[in-house]
């Protein structure tokens, strides 16, 4: 009884964890700050249906959006920020993209979170079908998967 | 040379046209080349390929990481996600279509893929997994590395090929432009030529002008001395034979022989007819330098149309017509020009007497229409043909000159007649039926 008593409490510790993982690191001038799932799911979620080069069809993309992250961070008046991926990859780009559409940091697809061989757990999105000027290859590149860190200087 | 210069712009305006369209056509190619070159950027195929190469290289390095304790078995299946992510993106996304634009076999990615599958198992329990299974592993991923490697040369080679199509569409739109930019150039030119031609015309015309304006100074000079001389030279000596003739012609200078009256009622008949040109031809002259002065006052226009009547009944009586006024004239007021009006109705009773048949009326009424007085004067002669109503009232304009000359017409009584009555607010206007009479009548506003 005891052992069961002991591997329960283990399990929920280890369910604990997992749900606390950090998903985002949000460095803004040297002020670190982490994010798991949970908190950014607490922030007001945006969705929409959009579709996007690297996917086949249209998907129901939910999640906070960028600009309150850049606000919930105390960023006011950052030219450009950078956000960087698990596979190293990363863009540095206008922040002003977040108060122009609203650019999401989308935690789930289709109302189900994403593993990482979905380009998940954080897939930066843009609203491709809502605004034409979107369709640009330049925007293609900013839609970053497997999101870890946005950090502005 | 008009009519070259007018051809010469045509020919210039189209060649404008031309260079426009062609610039449109060119900007156009210009942008969806630019377009395509934009989708060679860090989304594109090499990216792709050679994102697999590196994260196949990752993996690799995490497996030996983790062999030699350096990382967790955590490390390595985010690194076997990572590169399951990337294949699995270059299978939805459209690196596969264009693969197939550059003939490249994009089944690959699949081979890959179903590799991924193969050793999910290894990765997922790599703890658990033997090191022979580990090293059959790590080869299957190094051959998979060095033909993933064989294929990003190929896509590099490909895109380099791509890269040097769209240099040489650049460089064709950038001859053609050049072209365009010429042509563009040689129009502006034409028609700064143009302009110039036009220009030198301009002035020719403004010279000829110049030259026809001094003309037309010239004969109203001309034409005022004529009118001077028909005023003091002409009308002087008129007044004197008429006043002789009729002095004749009353008796006054003792009886007259029986076979002389006939000529010298012909002599005052024409006396008259001669005097009522000259003065026609003043006051048309007086109308058309706009030297005419009005002095308007309150008129009772029924009464002031019984005492025309009255003035011109000796007139018509010579042509055998009786004037009568309508028997319903309303009592109106208006401003006018008493003596001007007068000669209104004195030169369109005249006509009406002259053209209507003998022992036939001529009627003048008066009705009010809204807030407007309409006077008219209506005959029962042969009327007027609808092809003369655009010029009846234009000067020397008469319906049939023979006849007008005959009964004593200058042909300026109706331009005279429409000038007064404009300059009073009013219009002037007639219906008429060939064969059966005409009404003229004008229209003057009423006193508040």
């Amino acid at each position: 009884m005891f052992k069961i008593a002991i591997l329960i409490t283990a399990l929920c510790t280890f369910v604990t964890q997992a749900a606390a993982q950090t998903v985002l690191t949000f460095n803004h001038d040297g002020d670190v700050k982490a994010y798991d799932l949970d908190m950014l799911e607490a922030f007001p979620q945006t969705e929409y249906v959009t579709s996007n080069a690297f996917i086949d069809g249209s998907h129901t993309f939910s999640g906070p959006l960028l600009r309150d992250l850049l606000a919930a961070a105390g960023v006011v008046d950052a030219n450009t920020i950078t956000l960087s991926a698990a596979n190293d990859y990363s863009i540095k780009y206008p922040s002003s993209d977040a108060d122009e559409y609203d650019v999401i940091v989308a935690t789930q697809i289709d109302g189900e979170r994403m593993s990482t061989r979905d380009k998940g757990p954080l897939w930066v999105m843009y609203p491709f079908s809502k605004f034409s000027d979107l369709d640009d290859p330049i925007y293609k590149g900013r839609i970053i998967w497997q999101l870890v860190e946005i950090s502005v200087p | 040379m008009r009519k070259y210069l007018t051809n010469f712009r045509w020919f210039v305006f189209c060649l404008l046209i031309l260079s426009l369209t062609a610039a449109a056509v060119s900007l156009t190619n210009l942008r969806s080349q630019i377009l395509a070159i934009g989708d060679g950027a860090v989304t594109g195929p090499i990216w792709f390929v050679t994102g697999i190469e590196r994260d196949l290289h990752e993996f690799e390095l995490s497996i030996a990481n983790y062999e030699r304790n350096i990382v967790q078995a955590e490390t390595v299946n985010l690194r076997f996600d990572i590169l399951w992510s990337r294949v699995n993106g270059a299978t939805e996304s459209d690196v596969a279509i264009k693969l197939r634009e550059y003939d490249l076999d994009a089944s690959i990615f699949e081979v890959i893929m179903s590799m991924l599958k193969e050793h999910e198992d290894t990765v997922v329990h790599i703890a658990m997994a033997t090191p022979l299974g580990r090293r059959a592993m790590i080869d299957d991923f190094r051959m998979m590395s060095a033909r993933i490697h064989k294929f990003s040369l190929e896509v590099l080679q490909a895109t380099s090929f791509e890269t040097r199509t769209w240099r040489i569409a650049l460089l064709t739109i950038s001859s053609k432009n050049a072209l365009i930019s010429v042509m563009i150039t040689c129009v502006v030119f034409l028609l700064l030529i143009s302009l110039f031609l036009d220009s030198l015309d301009a002035r020719r015309r403004l010279k000829e002008k110049d030259v026809l304006l001094k003309g037309a100074e010239a004969a109203n000079v001309a034409k005022s001395r004529f009118l001077s001389v028909v005023n003091h030279e002409l009308r002087t000596p008129l007044t004197s034979i008429n006043g002789v003739v009729s002095l004749i012609s009353a008796g006054a200078l003792g009886e007259v022989p029986e076979n002389f009256r006939r000529p010298i009622k012909i002599a005052e008949r024409n006396c008259n007819q001669l005097n009522a040109l000259i003065v026609d031809l003043l006051d048309v002259e007086k109308f058309t330098a706009e030297k005419i002065e009005y002095h308007f006052n309150d008129v009772a226009l029924q009464s002031f149309l019984h005492e025309q009547i009255e003035m011109n009944t000796s007139y018509a009586n010579i042509y055998g017509i009786e004037l009568v006024a309508e028997s319903n004239m309303p009592e109106l007021k208006v401003q006018v020009d008493r003596h001007r009006l007068a000669q209104v109705l004195s030169n369109l009773i005249s006509n009406a007497a002259k053209f209507s048949e003998e022992g036939s009326k001529v009627v003048i009424g008066l009705e009010q229409v809204g807030d407007r007085a309409v006077v008219s004067v209506k005959d029962t002669g042969r009327g007027i043909p609808e092809e003369a109503r655009g010029r009846i009232f234009d000067r020397f304009q008469q319906v049939d000159s023979s006849n007008e000359r005959e009964r004593g017409g200058t042909g300026l009584g109706l331009a005279i007649i429409r000038s007064i009555v404009e300059a009073h607010g009013g219009k002037i206007d007639f219906d008429s039926v060939v064969g059966q009479g005409t009404t003229f009548h004008f229209d003057l506003s009423l006193t508040p």
